[in-house]
């Protein structure tokens, strides 16, 4: 009875031993592996962490720089708009002052004039001449005088019932009347194309200086009185040396005139 | 009789588009080319257009052979090279004439003889002929300038032959600057047509 018990507890504490083998056993796996597991997936965990706010950043940057492209086009679309707009108004500015300015001419001048407006310029390099928006319709006449605020520009040479053609004041054939108000020198002014026009045969030893004003004479009732015509660049003796040459530059730039004032001519 | 109609329909419709064509290049002059001046000349579109139309079309006469040039008196020869210009440049020409005498106190007689002129030069038979087409430009626009001064002096006008000297180059010089862009075109559709009439045939 008393071997049997032994041997019981023998056998018991055999397998109580075993027990506590293998809990040691898997402690001693399992620990270290849990471990290495945990940080395995925290390692994972903070590795997709950090990806997903990588790919969050990227996706709101992307979205952020997509948006301000888009506000930028919108900017700059507006900016080029307010630029046409300005460039618009600027230049409805610059004729109303002209406009203005011609009016005053208008009511300055005490005879019938016609506001009109430079549509076209002649096709070739021999004729300097204008087309007028304005003809017969509007009482101009051929002869009549075309002046701006500047100076003088012309003078009509053919007209059609909606249009006129005007001969600048640049056209070798166009003459008019000019005094140089400092000396009371008259002259008739002749246009030379591109170059400046020219007063001929003025008497020698008349004291004429560079910068005197030349305006218009007004005597036969086609310019109005002392309208500025220009201003003296250039005196020198002519060809023959008997006379002296005048060269006066123009005070309108003939080759970029858009609103002009034709008066036509005097009765008497 | 309905290939009469046909055909003059066909012409009718030529003449359609160069009336088109000569009012379009008419208008460009007038209202866009005129507002820019480069060195204070203006190019001269529609006399550029009259040269490249002669030097494209070019004459209807046939070219003589050898034969009839063998047989043909120096006299015969000189009058049928007088007379192998181009008659539809000489047309453009005389219409652009017209065109240009409504707004300068001048029939500019140098448009039609300079169509009739360019026709001489034919280069409806060049490769490379765009390139050709630029001095030619340049050589007929000096001399239809040069007949300008010249019709201008006898009407009586001051200073012609000054003001040639100052004008006639870069004028000419800015005329082949466009000469290319028009022949190029020009060429094109009288290829075409040359082509369609072939096939019709």
């Amino acid at each position: 009875m008393a071997v049997r018990n032994e041997s019981d507890l023998e056998a018991q504490s055999q397998s109580v031993a075993e027990y506590l083998f293998l809990i040691m056993l898997v402690l001693m796996v399992a620990v270290p592996i849990s471990g290495m597991a945990l940080s395995v997936s925290s390692w994972f965990s903070s590795i997709y962490a950090k990806g997903e706010y990588q790919f969050v950043s990227t996706k709101n940057l992307a979205e952020q720089l997509l948006n301000a492209s888009t506000r930028i086009r919108t900017l700059e679309s507006k900016l080029a708009q307010n630029e046409l707009e300005l460039a618009r108004l600027k230049q409805e500015s610059r004729d109303t002052n002209r406009l203005r300015s011609l009016l005053g001419l208008k009511s300055k001048a005490g005879r019938v004039t016609v506001s009109a407006e430079v549509v076209a310029r002649n096709p070739d390099n021999w004729f300097e001449q204008v087309v007028i928006d304005k003809g017969s319709n509007d009482q101009i006449t051929v002869g009549s005088a075309v002046i701006s605020i500047a100076g003088v520009v012309g003078q009509v040479v053919r007209v059609s019932e909606h249009d006129s053609v005007v001969r600048l004041a640049t056209d070798p054939e166009q003459k008019e009347g000019v005094l140089i108000s400092k000396l009371g020198l008259t002259g008739t002014l002749v246009g030379n194309n591109q170059n400046a026009a020219r007063i001929d045969y003025v008497p020698i030893g008349t004291n004429v200086d560079v910068g005197d004003k030349v305006v218009t004479l007004g005597k036969a009732g086609i310019f109005p009185d002392n309208h500025p015509v220009g201003t003296v660049a250039a005196v020198r003796r002519d060809a023959n040396g008997a006379s002296m040459q005048i060269d006066v530059k123009l005070s309108e730039n003939c080759y970029d005139i858009s609103q002009v004032l034709v008066l036509p001519p005097l009765a008497n | 009789m309905i290939l009469g109609s046909m055909r003059s329909r066909k012409r009718l419709g030529e003449i359609s588009i160069a009336a088109l064509l000569v009012l379009v290049v008419w208008l460009i002059q007038l209202a866009l080319l005129s507002k820019f001046r480069f060195g204070d000349v203006l190019c001269n579109l529609p006399l550029t257009m009259i040269i490249v139309w002669g030097v494209t079309f070019g004459s209807p006469m046939p070219k003589p052979t050898n034969d009839e040039l063998r047989i043909s008196t120096l006299p015969a020869i000189l009058l049928r090279q007088f007379l192998s210009g181009s008659p539809s440049g000489a047309i453009i020409g005389a219409f652009f004439a017209a065109l240009a005498s409504s707004v300068i106190p001048a029939y500019p007689l140098a448009y039609p003889i300079i169509g009739w002129t360019a026709g001489y030069f034919s280069l409806k038979n060049f490769n490379q002929a765009a390139f050709l087409c630029i001095p030619l430009v340049v050589l007929l626009s000096f001399l239809g300038e040069t007949i300008m001064a010249v019709q201008l002096s006898i009407m009586g006008r001051h200073e012609v032959f000054s003001h040639l000297a100052m004008i006639s180059v870069p004028e000419a010089l800015l005329n082949a600057l466009i000469a290319p862009i028009l022949f190029i075109p020009m060429r094109g559709w009288f290829e075409f047509s040359r082509w369609r009439q072939m096939s019709t045939e």
